[in-house]
C-alpha cells in the first residue's frame, strides 16, 4: 500500500513508541561504576573514622598522663614521712609501733603475708588511699586555707627528700610492674595500709572536730613552732632529721592526749600528729621559700583549672536577610526568596584566660545558599552584556536573558507571551561557600557541671565556592558566579553557650549563634543584609 | 506511587531500587540513544553515561514533573554535550531546500532501517532532525541548545530530511525492484 507522505509523520508515527532493550551488559557496567564512586566517596570516610579514633587514643593518652602526674605530685606529701622512718631503723617502727598498736599488727600480718598477698588487694588498697588523699585535701582546706599551701610547699621541700620521692615512685613503678622485690613491695603495702588507717577516719571524723583541730593548733601553736624549728633544720640535715621528726611528732602526740579529744581513738591521734607533722613545717616554708612556692603554687593551680579545650561542632545554619532586597539585582528585591538551610562544621579551640573569660577561635566550613523565584529565563540570539551586570556568565548561560516576572508581565500582554513566560520561569539560586575563622570572647554566667555563658565577638569569612545556577521544575543549569562578592568579609557574632560535662574533661556544647554579615559585598546589593543563625553542637575538651 | 518511593531509595544510593529505575528506564532512553548516536556502540556508551548522571543528580529532580522526561532531557543533554565537545557545529550553507512529499510504501521500511539512516547522518543533521521531529523541540529551542541560529537549524533540517527521504526512496525501489 503506498501513500503520499510527509517524511516526518512518517519517523513520527514510526519512532511514536519506539524502545529498545539495551545490551544485557549495560547494567552491570552502570553498576559497577556506580560502586566505584562509591567506593570513593567510602575513603574519606574511613579517614574521618580513623582520625577520631586517633583523637580519642590521644585525648585518652592525655588524660592517663595527667592523672598519673597528679598522684605522682601528691603521694609523697604522706609517704615521706613514713618512708624515712622505715629507712632509719628499729627505733623508728618501735614509735611507730606505738602510735597504734592495730597498725602493726596489721604491719605484722603484711610482712607475713606479703609474698602470698595479692596484688589485687595492694592496688585496692592503694586506689582508695588516691580517694582518701583528694578528701583530705579538701578537708585540710576547709580547715586552714593556709595548710594547702603546705602540701605544695612540703612537696618542694624537696632536696633533702628527693631520693627518698625517687625511691618512693621506683617503688611505685615497681610494683605496678609486679616485681617481686620483697623491700619495695613491702614498703608499698605497708604505705598503703598505713595511708588507709590515716586518712580512713579522718574523713568520717575529723570534719566535726575541724573546730577541734581549729583549737588543738591554737593551743599548741607554741610548741609547735618551737619543734618547727627543730623539725625543718633536721629535714635539712637529712641525716639525723628522720629520729628528731619522730622525736617532734612523739611530743605532739603527747601533747595532743593531752588535750584529751582524741584518748579514746588512738588512730585519730595519729591524724592529729600527721595533720600536725604537715602544719609544723608551714610557717617555716612558708618564711624561707616563700619565692618558690608563690610561683609554683601558682603553677599548680593553673594546672588544676583546665586552661585549654578543643572542640568539634556541626551546625544548621538559617541563612536569611534583614532587609528585603536581592544580591543579585535590584529588580529581584520584591522577589520571593527562599533561604535553604544548611550544614556547618568546624572545629574550634579556646584558651581560660581567666575563670570568667575565655577566648575562642577555630575553623569553620559554611554553605549558604537562597533562591529568588519567578525569575523569567529566555534565550537569545546574541550575547547579552547589560543583563544582570552581577554575574559573570558561563559559556553556556551567555545569551540567557533574566528578568523578575512582574516586570516582563507589565511589557508584554496578550496570553500567548503568558504562556511561554510560565513556561520559562524559574529560579535563581545562589550558592556560596566560606571558610569561617571565629574570634570569640566568652563570659561565664554559670561554671559547673552545668554551664552558660554569652559569647561576644566577630568572624573572618573567606569566601570559597560562588556560584548561581537557574533552577526550574526539570533543570537545573549553573548560569555564572556573582562578581559583587568580597572574598573576605566579616561578621558580628553575639549567642549563648550552654555546656554540660558528662565524663570527666567532656562536655556536651550547644550554642545558639546569630552571625550578621558586614561588607559581604562589594557592589551595591539593593539592602541585602545577610545574616544567619547556627545552632553549633559539639563536644568539646578541656586540658 | 512506586516510581517515587523508587526514587526516593535512589537518594539514599539503594543498588536495587537504581537497578529497578534502569529496568524501567532502559528501553525508552536506549531508544533516544540510538536515535542521538552514530551507532549501536556509541548509542550504548551514552546510555551508561546518562544512567551515571541521572543517579548522580537524582537529587535535583522535583517530583513536580514527569520523571521519564527528566531523564529523557538528561539523555539529550549529555549527548548535546559530546558533540559540542566534540566542535561537530561547524558552520554549513543555510540556504533551505524546498520541502517535498515522500511517495513511499510505509510499510515497507522497517524501524531498524530508520534507525540506521538517522544514525548515519552528518551529527549536526541528526541532533536537528531528532530534536525537532522526534522530541518535539522548536527551532527556537533547538538553535539555543546547539549554539547556532534559527536558520541553521531549519536548514539543517532540510538537508537531513532530503537526505533521509533519498534514502528511502532507494530502499524502497531496491525492495520494489526485489519483490519484483
Amino acid at each position: 500500500m503506498k501513500e503520499n507522505k510527509n517524511i516526518e509523520r512518517l519517523f513520527q508515527e514510526k519512532f511514536k513508541d519506539f524502545e529498545a532493550l539495551p545490551p544485557q551488559d549495560s547494567w552491570d557496567i552502570i553498576a559497577s561504576r556506580l560502586h566505584k564512586k562509591k567506593k570513593k566517596r567510602i575513603v574519606p570516610i574511613w579517614f574521618q573514622l580513623s582520625g577520631i579514633a586517633a583523637s580519642i587514643l590521644l585525648v585518652g593518652g592525655l588524660i592517663l598522663n595527667f592523672t598519673t602526674q597528679n598522684e605522682t605530685e601528691q603521694i609523697p606529701v604522706f609517704e615521706n614521712t613514713i618512708v624515712n622512718s622505715k629507712e632509719i631503723n628499729n627505733n623508728e617502727i618501735d614509735s611507730k609501733t606505738k602510735f597504734s598498736t592495730d597498725e602493726s599488727l596489721i604491719y605484722d600480718s603484711a610482712e607475713k603475708n606479703n609474698e602470698k598477698n595479692s596484688l589485687k588487694s595492694a592496688q585496692q588498697n592503694y586506689n582508695k588511699s588516691k580517694i582518701y588523699k583528694e578528701n583530705l585535701l579538701n578537708k585540710q582546706n576547709k580547715i586552714n586555707s593556709g595548710r594547702k599551701n603546705t602540701i605544695i610547699t612540703y612537696n618542694k621541700l624537696g632536696n633533702g627528700f628527693d631520693a627518698n620521692q625517687k625511691e618512693f615512685v621506683k617503688g611505685k613503678d615497681n610494683f605496678n610492674k609486679k616485681s617481686s622485690s620483697k623491700v619495695n613491695s613491702e614498703n608499698v603495702f605497708v604505705e598503703n595500709l598505713e595511708k588507709n588507717k590515716s586518712k580512713e577516719k579522718p574523713k568520717n571524723k575529723s570534719n566535726n572536730y575541724n573546730s577541734d583541730f581549729e583549737k588543738l593548733f591554737d593551743n599548741y601553736k607554741e610548741v609547735i613552732i618551737s619543734v618547727n624549728k627543730e623539725t625543718f633544720d633536721a629535714f635539712l640535715e637529712n641525716k639525723s632529721s628522720n629520729t628528731t621528726v619522730i622525736v617532734a611528732n612523739d611530743s605532739i602526740t603527747r601533747q595532743t592526749n593531752n588535750t584529751k579529744i582524741f584518748v579514746s581513738n588512738e588512730i585519730i591521734t595519729q591524724d592529729s600528729t600527721l595533720v600536725a607533722e604537715v602544719s609544723s613545717e608551714t610557717n617555716p616554708l612558708e618564711k624561707l621559700l616563700k619565692e618558690k612556692e608563690v610561683g609554683k603554687n601558682e603553677d599548680d593551680k593553673e594546672e588544676k583549672r583546665s586552661k585549654w579545650a578543643i572542640s568539634t561542632n556541626a551546625s544548621p545554619v538559617y541563612f536569611n536577610s534583614l532587609a528585603e532586597g536581592s544580591s543579585i539585582d535590584e529588580q529581584f528585591n520584591s522577589n520571593r526568596k527562599n533561604y535553604s538551610t544548611t550544614l556547618s562544621i568546624g572545629l574550634a579551640g579556646s584558651y581560660a584566660i581567666n575563670d570568667k573569660l575565655s577566648i575562642n577561635t577555630g575553623v569553620n566550613s559554611i554553605n549558604l545558599s537562597y533562591n529568588t523565584n519567578d525569575v523569567v529565563f529566555e534565550y537569545r540570539m546574541w550575547e547579552e552584556n547589560n543583563n544582570i551586570p552581577t554575574i559573570s556568565r558561563n559559556a553556556n548561560a551567555s545569551n540567557m536573558v533574566f528578568s523578575s516576572k512582574k516586570g516582563t508581565l507589565n511589557e508584554i500582554s496578550g496570553d500567548v507571551e503568558n504562556v511561554i513566560i510560565d513556561n520559562n520561569i524559574g529560579a535563581l539560586k545562589q550558592y556560596i561557600s566560606y571558610i569561617e575563622v571565629p574570634l570569640e570572647l566568652s563570659y561565664k554566667l554559670i561554671d559547673k557541671k552545668f554551664g552558660v555563658e554569652i559569647i561576644g565577638g566577630m568572624s573572618t569569612l573567606f569566601l570559597n565556592q560562588n556560584n548561581i545556577s537557574l533552577v526550574t521544575n526539570d533543570l537545573v543549569m549553573e548560569v555564572g558566579r556573582a562578581n559583587n562578592l568580597n572574598n573576605i568579609h566579616f561578621s558580628s557574632n553575639v549567642g549563648l553557650g550552654f555546656k554540660y560535662t558528662f565524663w570527666k574533661s567532656f562536655n556536651a556544647n550547644f550554642q545558639p549563634m546569630f552571625k550578621y554579615q558586614i561588607n559581604t559585598f562589594n557592589q551595591n546589593s539593593s539592602n541585602f543584609t545577610p545574616y544567619f543563625i547556627g545552632l553549633y553542637s559539639g563536644i568539646s575538651f578541656s586540658f | 506511587m512506586i516510581i517515587e518511593q523508587l526514587i526516593h531509595e535512589c537518594r539514599n544510593n539503594n543498588t536495587k531500587a537504581q537497578e529497578q529505575v534502569y529496568r524501567l528506564l532502559a528501553p525508552k532512553l536506549f531508544s533516544v540513544c540510538l536515535k542521538y548516536s552514530r551507532n549501536y556502540e556509541e548509542a550504548q556508551d551514552n546510555l551508561q553515561e546518562s544512567f551515571l548522571i541521572i543517579f548522580d543528580k537524582i537529587n535535583q529532580f522535583k517530583n513536580s514533573g514527569s520523571f521519564e522526561g527528566w531523564a529523557k532531557r538528561i539523555v539529550i543533554n549529555h549527548v548535546l554535550q559530546q558533540y559540542r565537545k566534540q566542535n561537530v557545529f561547524e558552520i554549513v550553507s543555510e540556504k533551505i531546500p524546498a520541502e517535498e512529499e515522500l511517495d513511499i510504501d510505509d510499510t515497507s521500511v522497517s524501524l531498524e532501517f530508520l534507525t540506521k539512516i538517522i544514525q548515519e547522518l552528518p551529527d549536526r543533521y541528526r541532533l536537528v532532525f531528532n530534536l525537532y521531529v522526534l522530541d518535539g523541540y522548536s527551532h527556537k529551542e533547538i538553535s539555543e541548545m546547539l549554539g547556532i541560529n534559527i536558520g541553521t537549524s531549519k536548514s539543517n533540517l532540510a538537508r537531513a530530511k532530503a537526505i533521509l527521504k533519498t534514502k528511502i526512496e532507494v530502499n524502497s525501489s531496491f525492495g520494489a525492484k526485489k519483490s519484483k
